[in-house]
This record gives structure tokens, C-alpha cells and sequence, in this order.
């Protein structure tokens, strides 16, 4: 994805473009020439502005789908990561920072979550869900979540997708600039239970010597945690 | 002179109340109903915010006329019962009308659609604006103004488009008789899962589904967010048409092959030599 600033007198022309097959791997600005064809127009005031440019998890849930299903022996705890493409937001102003644009890096897939009646709309992430962090491939525009989900069952537990609220956590940042978010932590009684799920509050355990770049977009409350306890039923099969 | 003085003072102050009820009284139902109306559509919604609304505004007004009929000196009762009887003759004066109303109950009652929902009946389709007394009021896509009278709309067959927050768009596919089934299957597969708009899940359907004339044909059922129709079917139609092209598979045109039996003669074909 390339990203168009420029500021005028008093505007900020704001472009984004999607190269097809293009897979972005790294994050530099350059100054070049560049023709605005459909810009985003900003007011703003004449003097010298700052323009800050932070990663923000998508805008809706993700629906990580393993390539290959896992299962899950009773009474164990599976690890694993799930990386997801990150959003590049803009914001202008150091005070009151405001938003100017909210740019997914890729384009992800729609996909659903729930049955055809009632559900949530989502985003699909593809994941290897690798289980050791040293097989994690490193890349700038992806965020790292640790997953654990707990079979408390006595049956073999199969693990087909997990929901990912994303619009709910935050992005760290390593010293060597490898994004996280919080972990989360599923557990799972039987069909006939909702699944429970635990995000953990605060800098995740995993990588040492995190820094907070950009907060939750919603805060996680109450409500939506029995919401999403009522929907991850459908977590581990589609019928 | 006192007498009549006494009669003119009690029909001055039974006018002042009345006017007084019907200024005050109105404006107050108004109010309600629309405060009612905002509260319901934004903690219900918009269909039962309307409902509502309209529920208080025609109870209050009938209300208020009631009350100020009786302070004027009619008996209700009386009313009433002269009310039933000419009901029976405006019944069959205004029977299309009554039809329309308990109609309307029904429609209210059994929920088919709501406000904002998007709507066929036969070959009309629109946004619903509101659901009234008489008729369903529909925005069309083209932004025109329908009135559909609501024993129409019991009568006959009702589609919501927007019911369920995802559909499918089902597309039939024809390549020509030359290519390999299961090739345009996997390139069918591709083509939804780059496709943003179509869904991952429900899983898209395909299949082989006929022999057509001109072409072999495939099934193409490409699930997605109800709000994304006209983004993914003009998406997914050019990625096809461009797809195909890659991979050279052909879109057949309609032909017919002339084939003359064996007892009659081939046809005369003779290449003339142009000027």
C-alpha cells in the first residue's frame, strides 16, 4: 500500500493505493512528486503542522482460520500466534489529535461469523498458527496475538477458526519495532457452554519491554464479553 | 335577562374550556407522540418508533375529540350507538378502504418487513418509508414515490431483500464444451477467495449443473454482506471476464451447427472469387 501526504497552504491532501500482488514488506517515507487524482481534503490551519502516522488493529472482528484444523487433547492448553495486517491511521495536530484517515495496509476478505440469520460481519486472516515465537515470520504491517485455548472437556477439541476482537485491543511495540497485542486466552466447556474468553489487560506477557503505540478502539465491557461468549459458540464448526 | 345572561355565560365558558383543550390538548398529544417516536426508534426501532408514534397521535386526537364533544353537550353514548349504525352503511360504501385498515393490522402485527427494509412485490422493488393506515409508502431504487395499498401487500407474495444480514448472489457460468470442468472450478474458487466482497464463509456454492446448448454450465452461489451487492457483482463480473481470459477459457457466443443427413446431398458450397 503506498500513502499520498501532502499539506497545502492550508489542506492536507491525503491518498492511498493498492498495488495488485503487491505484498508490502517493508515501511519507509520519501519525499517524491506525486499527482493527486482523488484526493482526501483536509482543512487545516496555515502554520507548519505535525502529521502522525500510528498502526491500528481493522476496524471490524477477525476470523482467524488456521490452514490446517488443529485439535485439542481434553484438559490441555493449546498456544499459538495469529498475525493480522494492521491499519495506518493519520492524525494531525499534537494537542487534540485528529483523525484524517484510517487506511487498511491490504485489503482482507469479508467473511461471517454466526449462521446465516444472525451473526457478525468479519474479517478473514489466514493464519499458519505457528506455536513457537522463534517460527513467526517478522513483518512491519502485522500485529502478533498470542492465543490460548484451553480444552476443558473430555473430548478432543477441534479447533477450525477463533474470533479475534479486534476493535477492542491495543498495539504495542518491541524495540525492534514488532507490533503486539494483547493475548487472549479462550476456554472452551462443551456446545452446550459458552466459550469463555480472557483478554488480558495491560502489556502482553510474552516479548519483554513493550511500549503502548495506540489504544483499543472500543473498550471491552461487560456487555460485549457475555455478547461474545453467546457467538463463539459458533467457534469451532459451521453448520 | 339574568336567565339569558346565565345561558350565555356557561355556553362562553364551555367554549373557553374546549378551545383551551383542543390548544393545549393537541399540541400536547403532538408532542408526545413525537418524543415516543424518537425514543422508540432509537431504543427499539424505526418501524416500531413509527408505530408507536402513531399509535399515541391517533388515540390521543380521538381522545381529546371525545372530551371536548362531551363538554359541548353531546352524549357519547348516543354517539356511539349512532356510530355503529352508520358503520354498517359506511362499511359497505367504504369496503376497499376497511379492507386496507384491518389489512394493515395484520401487516403490523406479522412483521414481514420494517421501516428501511428492502422490499419486491412483483416486479416492484424499494426501500420501505413508512407503514400506514392504508397503504406501505416505498422509496424505489430510482427514487420514485410508490403507494402499495396494504391488501396488495397481504394479498400477495412479499420478498425482504434485507431481512437476513447476508445473501448469496447466484450467477450461471458457461464456458465452452472444450474445457476441463474441473479447471474452471478451481479458477471459480480463486476468483471468489481473492475477491474482498464475497464471504469465506459460507462457503461459496459450485457445481456443474447442465449441459446448455452452446456451452456447459456452471452454478456459481457467491454469498455476501447484504449491503454489498452492486460492489461485489460488479467486481466478480469483471474478474471473471478478465480471469477467463488469462487462463484462455471461452465464453461460448450461441452457435448452431447445420449437419445434412446421409440421404440428402452435402450442400453446395462454391467459393466465388471477389471483385
Amino acid at each position: 500500500m503506498v500513502c499520498h501526504v501532502q499539506k497545502k497552504e492550508d489542506e492536507w491532501l491525503i491518498e492511498s493505493e493498492h498495488r495488485e500482488g503487491e505484498e508490502d514488506e517493508s515501511f519507509f517515507c520519501r519525499e517524491e512528486p506525486y499527482e493527486f487524482t482523488k484526493p482526501v481534503r483536509w482543512n487545516c490551519s496555515a502554520k507548519p503542522q505535525w502529521i502522525q502516522a500510528l498502526p491500528a488493529l481493522p476496524t471490524r472482528p477477525i476470523l482467524a482460520r488456521p490452514q490446517h484444523a488443529i485439535q485439542i487433547a481434553p484438559h490441555t492448553d493449546l498456544r499459538f500466534f495469529v498475525s493480522i495486517p494492521i491499519n495506518l491511521q493519520l492524525y494531525q495536530g499534537q494537542e487534540k489529535p485528529q483523525l484524517l484517515a484510517d487506511i487498511p495496509i491490504k485489503p482482507l476478505s469479508d467473511t461471517w461469523f454466526g449462521d446465516p440469520f444472525n451473526g457478525e460481519l468479519c474479517y478473514l486472516v489466514r493464519t499458519r498458527a505457528v506455536r513457537h515465537l522463534e517460527e513467526v515470520a517478522k513483518e512491519l504491517y502485522r500485529t502478533l496475538t498470542e492465543v490460548t485455548v484451553r480444552n476443558e472437556t473430555e473430548e478432543p477439541f477441534l479447533l477450525q477458526r477463533i474470533h479475534v476482537p479486534a476493535a477492542h485491543l491495543s498495539i504495542y511495540a518491541t524495540e525492534a519495532s514488532q507490533l503486539w497485542t494483547e493475548s487472549l486466552r479462550y476456554v472452551y466447556h462443551g456446545d452446550d457452554h459458552p466459550l469463555q474468553i480472557s483478554p488480558s489487560h495491560g502489556i502482553p506477557s510474552t516479548p519483554k519491554g513493550l511500549k503502548l503505540l495506540n489504544g483499543a478502539r472500543e473498550k471491552l465491557d461487560k456487555n460485549l464479553i457475555h455478547r461474545t461468549f453467546g457467538t463463539l459458540k459458533m467457534f469451532s464448526s459451521w453448520n | 335577562m339574568n336567565f339569558l345572561d346565565t345561558i350565555e355565560n356557561e355556553q362562553l365558558s364551555q367554549l373557553i374550556r374546549v378551545v383551551i383543550l383542543l390548544s393545549v390538548g393537541i399540541p400536547l398529544v403532538w408532542m408526545l407522540s413525537s418524543y415516543v417516536g424518537r425514543v422508540g426508534r432509537k431504543r427499539v426501532s424505526d418501524h416500531y418508533g413509527q408505530l408507536f408514534k402513531k399509535l399515541i397521535l391517533y388515540s390521543g386526537i380521538v381522545l381529546i375529540a371525545a372530551t371536548a364533544m362531551s363538554e359541548l353537550g353531546f352524549k357519547i353514548g348516543a354517539m356511539l350507538s349512532a356510530a355503529g349504525i352508520a358503520g354498517i352503511a359506511i362499511g359497505f360504501a367504504a369496503q376497499t378502504s376497511l379492507s386496507n385498515i384491518i389489512s394493515g393490522i395484520f401487516l403490523l402485527a406479522e412483521t414481514p418487513f420494517s421501516t428501511g427494509d428492502l422490499i419486491r412485490v412483483g416486479d416492484k422493488t424499494g426501500v420501505v418509508m413508512s407503514i400506514d393506515l392504508l397503504s406501505v409508502k416505498l422509496r424505489t431504487l430510482d427514487n420514485l414515490f410508490l403507494r402499495i395499498p396494504n391488501e396488495t401487500l397481504v394479498k400477495n407474495e412479499v420478498t425482504n431483500v434485507t431481512r437476513f444480514p447476508i445473501r448469496r448472489m447466484d450467477l450461471v457460468i458457461e464456458v465452452a464444451y472444450k474445457e476441463d470442468p474441473d479447471h474452471v472450478i478451481r479458477v471459480l474458487k480463486e476468483i471468489a477467495n481473492d475477491n474482498v466482497y464475497s464471504l469465506d464463509e459460507p462457503e461459496p456454492m459450485l457445481f456443474f449443473s447442465d449441459f446448455g446448448e452452446s456451452a456447459i454450465q456452471f452454478k456459481f452461489g457467491v454469498w455476501f454482506e447484504k449491503s454489498n451487492f452492486l460492489n461485489l457483482r460488479g467486481s466478480l463480473m469483471k474478474e471473471i471476464k478478465n480471469r477467463f481470459d488469462r487462463e484462455g477459457i471461452e465464453i461460448p457466443f450461441p452457435h448452431r451447427t447445420l449437419y445434412m443427413g446421409e440421404a440428402s446431398k452435402p450442400f453446395d458450397v462454391r467459393v466465388v472469387k471477389g471483385e
